[in-house]
C-alpha cells in the first residue's frame, strides 16, 4: 500500500527474489512514486531518477500497479488483509509535523512539505488560498523553522532566480503565484548548533553557490566546528557582491540562526513574528522576527485521524508489516528508505521459509471486481507520463497534470466522470 | 571472452538497475555476464578473473556507496596482485554536487595502484542529464568490448 519509494523498493527486492510471486502496488493517486514525484524538489531531477528503476519494476510479468485505489476508501483493509498472503503498509508520513507553541489566530504559517507538494504540482490544494485556484503569495520576508534537508530545498527554491529552473518540472504558475518575485530576506532558525545541524554539506553548498544569495550567521560560537560551520562561516564573510549577479534579478539575504529556539507566533500588523530565545543565554527579552510567512520545516507525522485512509493501529496480522517512514519516522533520505525495504524483504522471505505466515490467498483477482471501473494500471500511468512530458515548455522536463479529472480523462477513457 | 563478472555499489539501487541491464545486453551477444553486489563478492576471486566491470556510484562527501566500502576497504588491506586483470568501470553520478563521480575514481586508482589495467576510458552518467543510465551504459560497454576483442 502506497507507491512511494519505500513501496517501490519493498516490491522490488520481494519481485527479484520471488520472480514468480504475483505483487500488487495500491496508490491512492492516479499517478505513482509519492515522495519521489511531489516531495523530491523540483530541481533535483537527479534523485528523482529512481523512477526509472520502478518504471521497470511495473513492465515486470506479475508486478501491477493499481492507482486510483484509497485502502479503506475505495477497499477496506480488511478485504486487503484477507486477499494477500504479505500486506506491506508504505502509506509514509503525509503531514508536517506543527511547531508545537502558541500560535495566534492570525499568524501565517505553512508546512514545508505543503510547500514542496504544491511546487511540485501536486493535485488538490494543500496551501491556504487567497482566491479561486491562486495561491497566496509567501511574501518578501520569510521565517523558515528547521535546518535539515527539507529547510535548505525550501531555502533554494525560494531564493533561486526564474530562469535557473530549466530541467525541472517545478509547477511555473505556482511558482509565479506564490513568489512573483524572490523573497528580499529568508531567517532560518534552528534550535541546535551549526555543528549538529542535520541538512547534507552537499545540499548546503549548492545552496550558499547560488549566485542570488548573500549568506549571513547568527549564534555560530568560536567553539562550533564541523563543515556546517565552516562552510557558513567561509559564506557569510563573503563580500555581499563577489559574485556575478544579471541586473534586474533579486538577490536573497538568508541568515541562519543556530541555538535559537521558537516560543510562539504572533500575529501583528499583517504580519507573523516568530519569538524566540538563544539556548546558551538567558536574555530577559526573546528575539523577534517579523515575515509574511513561516514555514516550518521540522519533520513529518502521520495523516489526520478524520482521513479514513490513514492506516489505522488494528491495520494488523501475522502478514502485515510496515515499511519506510511510516515504519521508523521521517527520518532519512531514499537510499535509507531503501536498506530498510531491503532489511524488511529479508524478514518477510524469512518468515514465509519459516513458515510462520501462511500463503495460499486469491490476491488481486479476489479484489479486482469491486475496484476494475476505477483502477488507473501501469498503461494508463504511462499515458499521463507521456502527456505531461509532451505538455512541458522547452526548458521544463515535464508539466504535471495538477487537476485529478483531467489526469483520469488522459488515463483513459473508462475513467471519465467517475469523480 | 565468454564470461565477464559485473560487480556493483550501489545506494539508491540505479547502479545495480545499469548493471542489469548491462548483463542482459550483453546476453544477447553471447557473453555470460552474472552482476554480483561488491558486499557479496570476494577479492580473492578478482585474482581468478581475467575481466571484470565495475558500476559503482557516488554517496555523501564524495564517498563509495556502503555496499561497496567493505570491497574497497578489502582492497587495501589484503593488497592482492591484480597485475592478472583487466577492468572497465562505469560511475553514476549527479553534477548537481560537487563530488561528481568521485566514487568511480576512487575505485579505479584502487584497482590500477594493485596492478590491474583499465580497458577504455571510465564511463560516467549524470543523473542530471536526465538521459538514461542503462542506455548511456550499454553504449559505452558495446565500445569497451570492442577493445577486448581479438586483433
Amino acid at each position: 500500500m502506497g507507491s512511494g519509494p519505500s513501496g517501490c523498493y519493498i516490491a522490488q527486492f520481494l519481485a527479484k527474489a520471488w520472480p514468480d510471486s504475483e505483487i500488487t502496488v495500491f496508490e491512492s493517486l492516479p499517478a505513482p512514486y509519492g515522495l519521489v514525484r511531489y516531495g523530491v524538489a523540483a530541481d533535483h531531477q537527479g534523485a528523482k531518477a529512481v523512477t526509472r528503476q520502478f518504471d521497470r519494476l511495473f513492465a515486470r510479468r506479475g508486478v501491477r500497479f493499481a492507482g486510483n485505489i484509497t485502502i479503506g476508501r475505495h477497499l477496506d483493509f480488511a478485504q486487503v488483509a484477507a486477499s494477500f498472503d504479505i500486506v506491506v503498509l508504505a502509506t509514509g508520513l503525509p503531514d508536517d509535523r506543527e511547531l508545537g507553541v502558541p500560535c495566534d489566530p492570525g499568524a501565517y504559517v505553512v508546512g514545508a512539505g505543503a510547500l514542496l507538494r504544491t511546487l511540485n504540482g501536486f493535485p488538490s490544494p494543500v496551501l491556504p488560498h487567497i482566491a479561486a485556484g491562486r495561491s497566496r503569495p509567501i511574501g518578501s520576508r520569510v521565517v523558515i523553522v528547521g535546518m535539515g534537508n527539507v529547510a535548505v530545498d525550501v531555502m533554494r527554491l525560494l531564493s533561486k532566480d526564474a530562469t535557473a529552473f530549466a530541467g525541472s518540472d517545478i509547477d511555473d504558475d505556482r511558482l509565479r503565484q506564490l513568489r512573483p518575485t524572490p523573497p528580499r530576506s529568508i531567517d532560518t532558525v534552528a534550535r541546535s548548533t551549526a555543528s549538529e545541524a542535520k541538512c547534507d554539506l552537499a545540499m548546503l553548498r549548492e545552496l550558499v553557490a547560488l549566485p542570488t544569495v548573500d549568506i549571513a550567521v547568527t549564534g555560530l560560537d568560536d567553539c562550533d566546528d564541523g563543515p556546517v560551520a565552516d562552510l557558513l562561516r567561509k559564506s557569510a564573510a563573503a563580500a555581499p557582491s563577489h559574485r556575478p549577479c544579471p541586473p534586474g534579478v533579486r538577490r536573497t539575504q538568508i541568515t541562519f540562526h543556530f541555538g535559537l529556539v521558537p516560543e510562539a507566533l504572533l500575529a501583528r500588523e499583517g504580519r507573523t513574528v516568530l519569538t524566540a530565545r538563544r539556548a546558551r543565554l538567558d536574555q530577559a527579552k526573546p528575539l523577534e522576527l517579523a515575515a509574511d510567512t513561516i514555514i516550518t520545516a521540522i519533520g513529518f507525522t502521520h495523516g489526520s485521524t478524520l482521513d479514513e485512509a490513514s492506516p489505522r493501529e488494528h491495520w494488523d496480522g501475522d502478514h502485515v508489516y510496515r515499511v519506510g517512514w511510516l515504519s521508523r519516522g521521517a527520518r532519512g533520505t531514499i537510499p535509507e528508505n531503501r536498506k530498510d525495504a531491503q532489511r524488511l524483504a529479508r524478514t518477510i522471505i524469512a518468515d514465509v521459509e519459516a513458515e510462520r505466515i501462511t500463503t495460499g490467498r486469491p490476491g488481486f483477482r479476489a479484489v479486482e471486481a469491486s475496484i476494475l471501473h476505477r483502477t488507473v494500471t501501469f498503461d494508463d500511468w504511462q499515458r499521463i507520463d507521456a502527456f505531461e512530458r509532451r505538455s512541458a515548455r522547452a526548458d521544463r522536463c515535464r508539466q504535471k497534470i495538477t487537476d485529478l479529472g483531467q489526469m483520469l480523462a488522459v488515463a483513459g477513457a473508462r475513467h471519465g466522470n467517475e469523480h | 571472452m565468454d564470461r565477464i563478472t559485473i560487480l556493483f555499489g550501489t545506494e539508491s539501487g540505479n547502479a545495480e538497475m545499469v548493471a542489469d541491464d548491462l548483463s542482459a545486453a550483453m546476453g544477447q551477444g553471447g557473453i555470460d555476464a552474472p552482476v554480483v553486489s561488491m558486499e557479496d563478492y570476494s577479492v580473492d576471486d578478482l585474482r581468478s578473473q581475467d575481466v571484470i566491470i565495475l558500476v559503482v556510484s557516488t554517496y555523501g562527501e564524495g564517498d563509495l556507496p556502503e555496499t561497496a566500502v567493505p570491497f574497497f576497504q578489502a582492497l587495501r588491506e589484503d593488497k592482492p596482485d591484480l597485475a592478472g586483470l583487466r577492468f572497465a568501470a562505469f560511475g553514476l553520478g549527479d553534477s548537481t554536487y560537487d563530488t561528481y563521480n568521485l566514487g568511480v575514481a576512487t575505485l579505479v586508482s584502487a584497482l590500477t595502484d594493485l596492478g590491474a589495467t583499465q580497458i577504455g576510458e571510465t564511463g560516467h552518467h549524470d543523473a542530471d542529464s536526465g538521459l538514461d543510465a542503462s542506455e548511456l551504459a550499454v553504449t559505452w560497454v558495446n565500445d569497451v568490448l570492442a577493445l577486448t576483442a581479438p586483433a
